[in-house]
């Protein structure tokens, strides 16, 4: 919205007189809307507010740094990424300020490389208080100490580290051992290596006044370059135990921790130098962690930008020996005894759909009915092939979204939620809570509606005993509309959804495919998955708000759906269509 | 739940029911909805409509009224009879009571409006 790159980019050129005035007159408008408590002065001062110099606007904080430091080697750039179309630069001499002022104001630099907006500039007194910690995300549990060292003690731990000879060079960072070595193959460790030093054994001793109850015995110490980062992950839940303790030597970074169950949920923690962090509990077993690689980082409490040097840090962990029984099941690298393994028989099928279906629709449904309105074209077209006063009945039929249209169609609906039934009843659809594989109809249906409720099945078994249901609805010759979500998301709208996340980065730790997996990339990467249920901030009724939860689906692959069909030897298959990332079924009974 | 839902509705999906219809209907409480009389409607549910099941169902729930016992062969033309069809298909609303396979004997709960059809998974 703030930036067009398809326009031609007028580098070098200066705005000036009014339409400068004007220019500058509207994104002061959107700062005093922003940040009320910032006041914009008539006379210099040592503090300038740029307008359309975020990424927002096309602007790196590569290109801010190379253009503000230019005037003045200490210059203090504040920018609020992905959230204002402003930044703040704060010069260390008002002449400076002014020098850059003058030459900046109106101008669009040449060293821009994809922006072609001039910046705007005004003198300004102060700049926006910085936010409450509170106010920002933070994944629960973890814990950050600062000052967990004095200056004297890191230059100790330093020294020996520094000059320790066995270190190990990976891509984008150098590490240490000690205690047991870690095998970035299997990302486990059991090989005994160089016994923890004395150094670390003390540290070790100083954690343990924080509650911390382990005696870790695999230490690592990371030594990043400027610009050099770890790839987000998980610590292997079933290698090591709970806490993963970590200090942070000779500079701060920013971590970014990312909500294993929604990747475009991700958080920025400020690691300061000397701090210890605990990442514990749901931060460590639920969220992934890990440092961009990038020469800036954006304090996330007042928005300060500074440049990455040279960091260490000393991860200290303990290796589990028992199998993991954390609380966050659904992200562990086991199937906990087949509890979440994709089901292998009946009875695990049935806990999966408990769980991950029934319980889930019923906690959601009325952020479901906020979000459900939008109808298929397929499903639409064969609502209208059908003869007036034809019986339908709905099978799943959630918020009743298609039993609500005034369509001169008999509709009758089903499903297994109550709270949806509710829903449904209250706009005056008429409903009957049931199972998808048990339906309370009489079998003389002329048609049978069931939408996204297939793939909600755990087994092969249940989805085929499911379609048969759909069809002893019908009297011969009548039809079904059966949709599920296809494995092959290209050009879907979740998909787009889905954009600012991450592809799926394989989970280092599982090994082979028999676990569910939580789904958190934009392909889906096995066809019995659990995928994230977000309840948006912004839903109003919802004690939920901002909660997560996780729903079983099964993902069709192409034919899939149409040989499940003949598989009943009930019908036969009129067409299959492929809508926006769903496989659609229009079959007849024989 | 209407009575016309009441219609379509049966418990076959129940283990070792043959039919599982009617169901038999007991109401706790009901009342009457304003909904317009729309004869196209009642003219053309009616073929799909078991008319067994709404008298013996109205008898049951002392609704009958001036329905008679069977069909005449002129109801389409019958305005007074089509507007007592329309009345008890789709005015009356049962809001609380319960229903039970003629069969097994199963009974299912009817609240808020919605009869409760769901088992256990070893009853179907």
């Amino acid at each position: 919205m703030y930036f067009n790159e398809n326009k031609p980019r007028q580098l070098g050129t200066t705005f000036s007189g009014d339409k400068l005035r004007r220019k500058l007159q509207k994104s002061v408008q959107q700062l005093k809307r922003h940040d009320a408590d910032v006041i914009v002065s008539d006379t210099p001062t040592a503090k300038l507010f740029v307008a359309n110099s975020s990424v927002l606007c096309g602007v790196s904080l590569e290109e801010l740094e190379e253009i503000f430091v230019g005037y003045d080697a200490e210059a203090q750039i504040t920018v609020f990424p992905n959230k204002r179309a402003y930044s703040f630069v704060e010069f260390s001499t008002l002449e400076k300020a002014k020098q850059a002022y003058d030459e900046l104001h109106g101008y669009i630099h040449p060293a821009l490389r994809s922006s072609h907006l001039p910046f705007l500039c005004a003198y300004v007194e102060n700049l926006p208080a910085a936010r409450p910690s509170s106010s920002l995300l933070r994944p629960n549990d973890l814990v950050v100490v600062e000052d967990f060292v004095t200056e004297i003690e890191e230059e100790k731990l330093l020294n020996f580290i520094l000059q320790h000879a066995q270190c190990e060079v990976l891509k984008h960072r150098s590490v240490l051992h000690f205690g047991h070595e870690f095998d970035y193959s299997s990302n486990t460790s059991f090989k005994k290596c160089e016994p923890i030093p004395k150094e670390i054994d003390d540290l070790i001793k100083a954690v343990q006044r924080y509650g911390v109850t382990i005696e870790p015995d695999q230490i690592t110490i990371n030594i990043y370059e400027p610009g050099q980062g770890i790839p987000p992950h998980y610590d292997t839940h079933s290698a090591f135990e709970d806490p993963v303790i970590s200090l942070s030597l000779l500079s701060d970074v920013v971590m970014e921790f990312k909500d294993g169950a929604n990747s475009a949920r991700t958080a920025g923690v400020l690691l300061p130098r000397r701090s210890l962090s605990l990442i514990q509990g749901e931060s460590r077993y639920r969220w992934k962690h890990g440092i961009v690689n990038r020469k800036y980082d954006v304090n996330p409490l007042n928005g300060r930008v500074f440049s990455r040097r040279k960091r260490v840090s000393i991860t200290m962990r303990k290796i589990r020996h028992k199998p993991c029984e954390c609380a966050w099941k659904e992200f562990c690298d086991w199937d906990r005894d087949g509890e979440m393994s994709i089901p292998q028989n009946d009875s695990s099928a049935r806990f999966i759909e408990q769980n991950y279906v029934s319980n889930v629709y019923e906690e959601i449904a009325p952020h479901f009915d906020e979000t459900r309105h939008s109808q298929w074209k397929a499903v639409q077209g064969f609502l209208d092939s059908l003869p007036d006063y034809s019986l339908v009945y709905d099978v799943g039929c959630g918020n009743g979204k298609y039993l609500i249209a005034k369509d001169r169609l008999v509709k009758f609906g089903s499903d297994l939620s109550m709270n949806l039934c509710q829903i449904a009843a209250r706009k005056d659809c008429q409903v009957a809570r049931a199972d998808g594989r048990a339906q309370p109809f009489r079998p003389i249906a002329d048609a049978v509606l069931c939408i996204a409720v297939l793939h909600h099945l755990s087994s092969h078994s249940r989805r085929l005993e499911m379609v048969c249901e759909l069809l002893r609805l019908l009297r011969p010759g009548g039809r079904a509309c059966i949709t599920v979500w296809s494995m092959d998301q290209t050009g879907a709208q979740y998909s787009k959804m889905r954009e600012n996340k991450d592809d799926t980065e394989m989970n280092e730790q599982s090994k082979g495919g028999e676990r569910l997996r939580v789904h958190d990339g934009k392909c889906f990467e096995q066809q019995d998955l659990l995928v994230p249920w977000q309840v948006e901030g912004g839903s109003t009724t919802d004690e939920n708000k901002g909660k997560a939860f996780l729903r079983f689906y099964h993902v069709f692959r192409e034919n899939e759906l149409a040989e499940l069909c003949l598989e009943t030897e009930m019908c036969t298959i009129e067409k299959i269509i492929c809508e926006q990332g769903n496989w659609i079924a229009i079959i007849q009974k024989v | 739940m209407k009575l016309l839902t009441h219609n379509f509705l049966s418990s076959r999906f129940l283990k070792n029911v043959a039919t599982g219809y009617p169901l038999l209907l007991r109401v706790n409480e009901k009342e009457l909805r304003e909904v317009e009389f729309d004869q196209d409607f009642v003219q053309n549910i009616m073929p799909k409509v078991d008319y067994n099941c709404l008298v013996s169902t109205l008898m049951a729930i002392g609704e009958q009224g001036a329905l008679p016992n069977e069909l005449p062969e002129n109801w389409r033309e019958n305005e007074e009879l089509l507007k007592e069809l329309h009345r008890v298909l789709v005015k009356i609303e049962v809001i609380v009571g319960e229903l039970e396979c003629p069969e097994s004997g199963r009974v299912f709960p009817i609240k808020d409006g919605i009869p409760n059809m769901l088992c256990q998974e070893d009853e179907c």
